[in-house]
């Protein structure tokens, strides 16, 4: 079994013992899509294109609501704690469960309001401030600093062939913008494929060519989001970064061959 | 007579391989196989790169696979190279009705080629018009289309861009995949055209730390000079050794290092390829393909031909700079760009990129005096010409071949800062037009350019400059004297050439 992107996303949350169960239930069912996608293209045309996109997004989701667990353990507790409840039911929706728009997904700030002054404006309503995993607060706070780090590092692990060359085109200030841009529209293309909305020949929208290529920029995003978290020291289950390159570096090889 | 004889030695360029020739003289490896497979899938993408870099033969190998078994099943490839003068030539609704017809004839070409049911094709060329026709015939023959635009953007002509990327995003949906080749630098996408929302951007780079490096130069030399690597011409150096360091000294670029072995094999003074081979190859490489590249390029830039003499000063400044640092232990073949410079000297450092002087490696790496810069590795043609001594050493060829640890580091202020960049005009002409069809003659530019007495037929016939022969119809064409298919053909070729590179 694969458990590479499942490793590397939840990271060491055994230490954790207030959300152990939560996160071995995110880390099983993160290896059992894992799995799923690398054996995805023995299968026919036809399940590939039924069946990809389904394991793409639930992977997408599932690594994305692990890693906002492990920045903000309190958002994921209190989900936990609501599912536990009696009252709780799968036959409706849940307001409080993490959502792709608003936890994970958020519209960046226009840019006159990315301006430090304006960011940082101390008659800012904190409770209106966006919390949302790609959103530009948590871009300034979180991800641009561990984008820095990793290729400043002085072990040079960008210098590897598999971690190098796109993220090695990214100026740190774009980063975020570009990675939530990229990650929506993959996010979109996948949920096309997902809910019964397309009313032309989906076989020509989700061809094989696509569908695998889809697959394999999810496992890149997947493996680049949970590599940087472990950049960020206040994140829980972080794991020695070294290890975490290692378990990235393998998710990229793998990707980069996947489908052909 | 005609000369029919087809060699792939002088062939520097993807888009001049005839079809049938094509696959007997590519190779890809996993790297370009890489962008193959996103150049196939259904989404738009722009492949941008230097010239030389690929981007036509992975764009035409692409296309080929769209129209092969298994890919084709599902997929209906069209080629089109836009490398047409009119295109260049006009703006807004003009540009549109030219760019359609083109289009809708490659169309009508491969329905013919690769459809076997009937099918009715006749859209008006505007833009609505075809996008609906196309959507009509994918839903009939069940295929999706995938439309590869090779030599979209012009480097010295950007006013007809905005119109191209509107008409890419336009008639990209659900059933139409759009792929077009772009040189770094491209700028104007236009207003409705967003560049990382609109289209994935691919650029060519061929990594020398990647595994598929070597393997891949290991290969196009079996392809394309089985002589050069028999076991008794490299007798002083691996194969993979050679391969990495040619391709490195290139850095990356297939162009140049076919330029480069096609000397190689000119100069072979014994049967053994000797350092010295190597080195004469580099420096040959500098004065008669580098250097001669930026005067090639000089009056194809249109609005921005100041420019290249202070990009001839900066290339000059960077190869020096860097020069002297290589003896310092760990040091390579790079520099670290303060972000300043970069910034302000854009359009310069973009040129030397589009002429393969340099490459862009990372985006932002932190410098020693603070602040960040861009990081180029370097040709080691060039750089070979300002070394001390100049000469091509074991030591040296073992130096340059692994990575660096170090690497100059060019701050703020400095050599850098006395460059004075001229204004430019995004409204003039290119210069190349107006030149006398001689500059299309047979020589080291054009392998594959005209002869004399082709040029004397020419000109007999009122075709005087590129833009007279650009302009003329291959009917006008057929009329002169001793002109059949294969010069019409080559003339259309080397004209590409001269107008686009």
């Amino acid at each position: 079994m694969f458990t590479d992107i499942a490793k590397l996303s939840c990271g060491a949350y055994e230490q954790h013992d207030n959300c152990i169960e939560i996160f071995t239930n995110l880390y099983n069912v993160i290896c059992n899509f894992e799995d799923r996608i690398l054996e995805l293209p023995h299968e026919d045309d036809e399940t590939i294109r039924l069946l990809g996109p389904f394991y793409g997004r639930s992977l997408l989701e599932n690594v994305c609501t692990t890693i906002v667990g492990r920045f903000d353990p309190f958002r994921i507790l209190f989900v936990g704690e609501v599912q536990k409840q009696d009252s709780f039911g799968i036959a409706s929706r849940s307001k409080s469960a993490i959502q792709w728009f608003g936890d994970i997904y958020e519209k960046g700030l226009e840019n006159a309001e990315l301006v430090p002054e304006k960011m940082w404006s101390s008659n800012k309503d904190f409770g209106k401030v966006g919390r949302g995993l790609l959103g530009d607060y948590y871009g300034e706070l979180y991800w641009r600093p561990a984008f820095v780090s990793l290729l400043d590092d002085t072990n040079d692990y960008i210098g590897k062939p598999y971690l190098s060359d796109e993220i090695r085109s990214i100026p740190p200030e774009h980063f975020v913008k570009q990675t939530r841009e990229g990650l929506s529209k993959l996010y979109s293309k996948l949920s096309k494929g997902v809910h019964s909305e397309l009313v032309i020949r989906s076989e020509l929208v989700f061809d094989r060519p696509t569908v695998l290529l889809l697959m394999s920029e999810v496992m890149q995003y997947c493996a680049l989001l949970s590599l940087l978290s472990h950049k960020v020291k206040t994140t829980i289950g972080a794991m020695e970064f070294e290890d975490a390159v290692k378990r990235y570096d393998s998710i990229m090889e793998r990707s980069e061959r996947y489908g052909g | 007579m005609e000369d029919k004889y087809f060699d792939s030695s002088l062939i520097l360029a993807a888009e001049d391989f005839p079809d049938d020739e094509f696959e007997k003289y590519h190779t890809f490896s996993e790297y370009e196989n890489k962008i193959l497979r996103k150049l196939i899938a259904h989404g738009p993408v722009l492949l941008r790169g230097g010239r030389g870099s690929g981007k036509s033969t992975l764009m035409k190998e692409a296309y080929f696979r769209t129209n092969r078994v298994p890919v084709s099943t599902s997929t209906l490839g069209v080629y089109l190279s836009l490398r047409y003068l009119p295109l260049l030539k006009s703006e807004g609704l003009e540009y549109e009705k030219i760019f359609c017809k083109l289009l809708i004839e490659k169309i009508k070409n491969v329905i013919q080629k690769y459809i076997e049911t009937e099918v009715f094709f006749e859209p008006e060329p505007n833009v609505g018009n075809l996008q609906q026709a196309l959507f009509d015939l994918s839903s009939k023959i069940n295929k999706r289309f995938v439309l590869f635009f090779d030599d979209a953007a012009h480097i010295g002509r950007e006013t007809p861009l905005k119109d191209f990327f509107d008409i890419f995003r336009t008639i990209s949906s659900s059933y139409v995949s759009c792929k077009a080749a772009i040189y770094p630098g491209v700028t104007e996408f236009g207003t409705r055209f967003d560049l990382f929302n609109d289209a994935s951007v691919i650029d060519i780079a061929r990594n020398e730390e990647a595994n598929s490096f070597t393997p891949f130069f290991v290969e196009l030399l079996k392809v394309r000079y089985p002589v050069l690597i028999t076991d008794y011409a490299l007798r002083t150096i691996s194969l993979e050794h050679f391969a990495r360091f040619m391709g490195r000294a290139v850095t990356g670029n297939v162009r140049a290092f076919i330029f480069a072995c096609n000397y190689l094999l000119d100069i072979k003074y014994s049967e053994v390829i000797a350092l010295a081979d190597i080195e004469a190859t580099l420096k040959y490489l500098a004065s008669e393909y580098y250097w001669p590249l930026l005067e090639e390029l000089e009056p194809k830039l249109g609005g921005y031909e100041p420019l290249i003499e202070p990009t001839r000063i900066l290339a000059e400044k960077l190869f020096h700079l860097v020069s002297e640092t290589l003896d310092k232990p760990d040091y390579g073949p790079s520099c670290l760009v303060h972000r300043e410079h970069v910034e302000r000297l854009k359009k310069l450092f973009e040129i030397m990129e589009y002429a393969g002087f340099i490459v862009k490696r990372d985006a932002s790496r932190a410098m020693k005096s603070g602040g960040r810069g861009t990081r180029y590795i370097l040709n080691l043609c060039n750089l070979i010409e300002v070394i001390p001594n100049s000469r091509l050493t074991h030591d040296l060829v073992e130096k340059w071949a692994s990575t660096e640890k170090e690497y100059c580091q060019i701050f703020r202020g400095g050599e850098l800062d006395k460059i004075i960049l001229p204004e430019t005009s995004e409204k003039k002409d290119l210069g190349i037009l107006e030149m006398s069809v001689e500059v299309l003659k047979k020589s080291k530019v054009y392998p594959y350019g005209l002869t004399d007495h082709k040029i004397d037929i020419l000109k007999e016939g009122e075709i005087v400059t590129v833009s007279d022969l650009a302009e003329a119809s291959d009917d006008k064409l057929y009329s002169l004297p001793d002109i059949g298919e294969y010069w019409v053909n080559r003339i259309r070729s080397v004209l590409g050439q001269a107008i686009w590179m």
